[in-house]
Formats: structure tokens, sequence, C-alpha cells
């Protein structure tokens, strides 16, 4: 079930990226799929005739991965396989990467043959920089931690959940502050669409941190009422964090395009005289290069977004960073889900000690230090997961329940399983193998 | 106004933005009490470090086109009028002479110059 709905809430994905990749083809700060243009360039056949081309291409790319994703769901049900799954996430970049690559060296060499290179220059603003810019203050990121990490003062037994989200929250501020290059959207040489420019995505990126902020703290809030109401307080809580995470990335892609829509507006009648081009500062269009530049972070050349400097040793760290994850981590990872999707090994007493394994942890307690144990049938219902896995064949971890904060590993499709009291007051859920095996276990146990 | 700022040319990066900062002046872009960016903030604009900037308002400051003090940062100093320095007299010379050996001639060269002069009047 989890690997479903992680494709269902990633197959849209390549659809995001489709539209994203066909809005660069309009002329935004005189450039098109990563490439500066002068003003004629929009008027000409040659131009809009690879605009065309590039636009066909992301739609036809964005089909053939979609029906990739469906026939991978339709041949793994229901047993899906996470590392298919990983694989295609990583492959839907790559192909929309390449494909944006290829179209903009056509028109990089389009530009070159037409004789529209400007000499490289830095343009920077003296008098945009001049004015102080007007940030939202820290209070309202720390209000947002406050009101996040005030419910532990009711549910001591998940601080550390409330304290996150507030570390979180506040963590918003130096992100809106720290992973921004302040530096003013010059076009060309009038002032004042540099000014306007620069003040929306200052705004638009303030915005989204700070929205960011907030969602940690209601997060906290629905951690804090799941455990309060009885009933169907896990659910409505899972349904509003869901809700409110789509939420955030309705609202961030919004302000993407509203952004590049006043881009476009602002910047529509630049290109004529003096225009800002820096292609040379970006390999295929994509990747930030600039030597000369010594900030590690940059800001994307249209929309809000920032990104990092290759130039610079933070930034290759940082590129690495991503890299790795991209395409080492995500799929280990999925190596590993689909490993843990066979559920918790068997239960088994081995010196003294009970022992319940799953990949990566096991969990040994002393049978000296069992102060009870039972085998159940049941599991508790609205089990709220503060820390660990949860997938349909394996809950590892801590878990809050009815019978109070529980730390689990068992497979919740096969019973009975083992309630365990610790003499230090711990509960554990612990169940894998036949039923046969849970029961001799429970016998040993008793001896 | 508008620095531009070519980092493969010989001539130092202090000395592009105190030379573009003084074309300002004189053009009009940059009226006089208008405040400039801070040291940092222009650094961090132009991608540079903060002692390149540091160096270039140090020139201007020295030659009475910038003010600096700690509350208000650099402001546009208003136009003295002290007639020409010895080294602006020199650089003229220099540069007269180089229209000079380019085939102009001295009325050519006094028209060209009238001509750029006038944009900072305009």
């Amino acid at each position: 079930m989890n690997a479903l709905i992680m494709w269902g809430v990633t197959l849209w994905v390549p659809v995001l990226l489709c539209v994203l990749n066909i809005n660069e083809a309009k002329f935004k700060k005189n450039i098109a799929v990563g490439v500066t243009f002068p003003r004629a360039a929009r008027e000409d056949a040659e131009v809009l005739g690879l605009l065309k081309g590039f636009e066909r291409e992301q739609i036809c790319l964005c089909l053939a991965v979609m029906a990739l994703g469906a026939l991978c769901m339709w041949l793994g049900w229901p047993e899906l396989n996470f590392l298919a799954y990983f694989l295609w996430i990583d492959l839907v970049i790559v192909a929309q990467f390449v494909s944006y690559a290829r179209w903009n060296g056509k028109l990089k060499r389009l530009k070159r043959a037409r004789g529209w290179t400007v000499p490289a220059v830095r343009a920077a603003s003296v008098t945009v920089p001049a004015v102080p810019a007007k940030r939202p203050s820290l209070w309202w990121f720390a209000a947002a931690a406050a009101v996040g990490l005030a419910p532990a003062a009711f549910d001591r037994g998940l601080w550390y959940a409330y304290l996150l989200d507030a570390v979180m929250a506040f963590a918003c501020y130096f992100g809106s502050r720290y992973l921004y290059r302040n530096r003013a959207e010059a076009v060309d040489e009038n002032d004042a669409v540099t000014q306007a420019l620069t003040r929306v995505r200052r705004r638009a990126w303030d915005r989204v941190w700070l929205l960011c902020a907030w969602m940690m703290t209601v997060v906290s809030v629905c951690i804090f009422l799941s455990t309060r109401l009885s009933g169907l307080g896990g659910t409505v809580a899972c349904l509003l964090t869901v809700g409110l995470g789509l939420g955030v990335c309705a609202v961030a892609i919004i302000l993407e395009f509203r952004v590049r829509r006043v881009q476009e507006k602002l910047t529509a009648a630049s290109g004529d005289g003096f225009y800002v081009d820096e292609d040379d500062k970006w390999l295929w269009g994509q990747l930030y290069y600039d030597p000369n530049d010594s900030q590690v972070i940059g800001n994307n050349r249209t929309g809000v977004n920032s990104t990092v400097n290759l130039a610079r040793p933070g930034g290759k760290v940082l590129m690495a960073f991503v890299l790795v994850l991209l395409f080492v981590a995500m799929p280990v990872m999925g190596v590993c889900f689909d490993s843990m999707g066979t559920g918790p090994e068997p239960l088994a007493v081995e010196d003294g000690a009970l022992v319940a394994a799953s990949w990566g942890k096991d969990y040994v307690l002393s049978l000296e230090d069992i102060e009870s144990a039972e085998v159940i049938d049941a599991l508790p219902r609205n089990m709220v997961r503060t820390w660990g896995t949860g997938m349909d064949s394996l809950l590892k971890g801590r878990f809050g329940t009815e019978w109070g904060n529980a730390t689990l590993c068992l497979d919740p499709r096969s019973g009975p399983w083992l309630k365990v009291t610790m003499a230090d007051g711990k509960l554990y859920l612990l169940g894998g193998g036949e039923m046969s095996n849970v029961v001799d276990i429970m016998q040993k146990i008793e001896k | 106004m508008l620095l531009k700022l070519d980092f493969s040319s010989d001539k130092p990066i202090y000395m592009q933005i105190r030379d573009q900062i003084v074309l300002g002046i004189a053009q009009g872009q940059l009226a006089a009490g208008e405040k400039l960016p801070t040291i940092r903030a222009l650094a961090e604009e132009c991608g540079i470090n903060m002692m390149t900037v540091s160096k270039a308002y140090q020139l201007l400051r020295q030659e009475g086109y910038i003010a600096t003090d700690r509350r208000s940062g650099a402001v546009v100093s208003p136009r003295q009028g002290t007639g020409p320095s010895r080294e602006t007299v020199e650089g003229l010379r220099l540069r007269l002479g180089e229209l000079r050996l380019a085939g102009l001639s001295r009325e050519e060269a006094l028209d060209l110059c009238g001509r750029l002069f006038e944009e900072g009047t305009e």
C-alpha cells in the first residue's frame, strides 16, 4: 500500500516538470530555454521553430515516462517494487535534464550563427542594493516555533517530536535568509524594472519559507490532536498533515508561476540596446558555474528558486550530496525497503535474551528484565507512529498506542504477537514468523 | 545604475567600479546625496571580495566623489566645482594625444569631446 501511495503521489512529477519546462520556452528576462536573446529573436522564425520543437519533445517525454511509470505500477501490483520506483524517479530527472540540455545547445548554436553574442560582463545594480530590503522578521518564525513547541507542555511523551517541528520551523528563517542570494534582478539598464523584479522575487521567496515554518507548527498541533482525540483523531490528523503538505506544495508552485509571469510581463519590452547576458555562466543552461563569483548560492535565472555555484568548493560539495542522494542513496533505499517488505525475521530466544530482528536493527531484551509477557491476537487501534517504519508488512520503531508509548517490531498482517513489559516499564509489541513460533517463544519466556 | 564588470580585462575590478561610479555621477545617474550600497551589499551583488569594493570606495572618498559616515554609509557628495586635478589634466592630455595619433584633427577631437561632455549634462 505504501508503495502504491508513493507512486500515486509522484506520478504527477513528470507533468509538473513538463509544464515548468514548457514555460521555459516563453521569453522571461530575455531568456528562453536557458539562452539569452535580443528582442529581435522573439520574431525570428527559426528560434520560434526550435522553441516549438522543445515544447513538443517535453510533452512526448512526459507521456513516455508516465506510461512507463504506470506500466511499472501495473506489472508490480500488488507487491510494488521500491527499487523500480526510485529508479523511475531518477529516470524522470535525467530524461528532462538531457532534453533541456539538448535544446539549449541547439539554441546556443543558432545564437552564435546569428551573431547575437554580447561581451561577457557581470552586470550589477548600484541603485537597488542601496535600498535595504524588507524581509520578514525573525519573530514570525520564532512565533511559529513557539506555537509548535507548546503541545510539549501537555504531552511530555512526544516532546522530541514537538521539539523537532519547532526547530524545523525556526530553521526556516535561516533558509529564507541564507539560501537566498541577495542580488538585484538586473536585466537591462532600466532601474525601475530591476527594482520591481527584485522585490517580487524576494517577497515570493520569503513567503514560501514563512509558509513552511507555519506548516511545521500545524504538523505539531496535528500530532498533539492525534494523541488527544479518540476514534478518528489519528485519521483526521493524518489527513490534515497530508492536506497541508499538498497545500504548501501548491502554494509554492503557484508562486513560482506567478513570479515567472511577472518576469515575462516586466521584461516584454527588454532586449534592445544593452541587456544582461550570462549564458557563459550556465552549463547546459541549468547549472551555475562562475569562477569569478565568490558566492556559493546563486539565484535561478527565472522563477524564485536558488541554486549553487559549481565553481566554488562548497557548491561542488552540495551538488555532490544531491547527486549521491538521487543516484546512490535512493536506489539503495529502494533495496532496503524491498527487503523490509518481507517483514521482520522470526522471533528467537538466544543467550538468555529475546531477539526481534528486522532489516538494519535488532531488539535484544534480556529475559531477566522481562516483567510480564502475553500473547495478543489483536493490535491496539489508532496506533500513531512517532519514529520508525510504518509499512504494510512491517511496523518498527516508536509508536503511540492506547496502552501508552510502545516499541514495535512486527508484521501487522500476521498475528498473534507478543506484548512484553519490561521491569523499567517499557512496552514492546513484537512478532514475526509463524503463529507456532510466537507460542513457542512465549513458552520459553515463561520457563 | 548598472555596473558592468569585465573580469577578463587588465583593468583592476576596483578601478572599474571607481570609474563607472564617477561616470554615473557625471552623467546624472547618481544624484548628489544619493545613497550607495554598503560595501557588503555591493560585494554580494557583484560576487566579489569586500576588500575590492572597500578599495574602490576608499579611492572615491579620497577623490571627493563620495562621503562616508557610520550612520548613513556611503553617499554621493555634492559637486564642488574645484576644477580638474593634476591627474585629470594629465589623463586628458594622454587621451588627446591618442586621438591625434588616431588621425583626428583639432576640430574633430573637440567635437568628440563636446559630444561626450554633453552626455553628462543631458
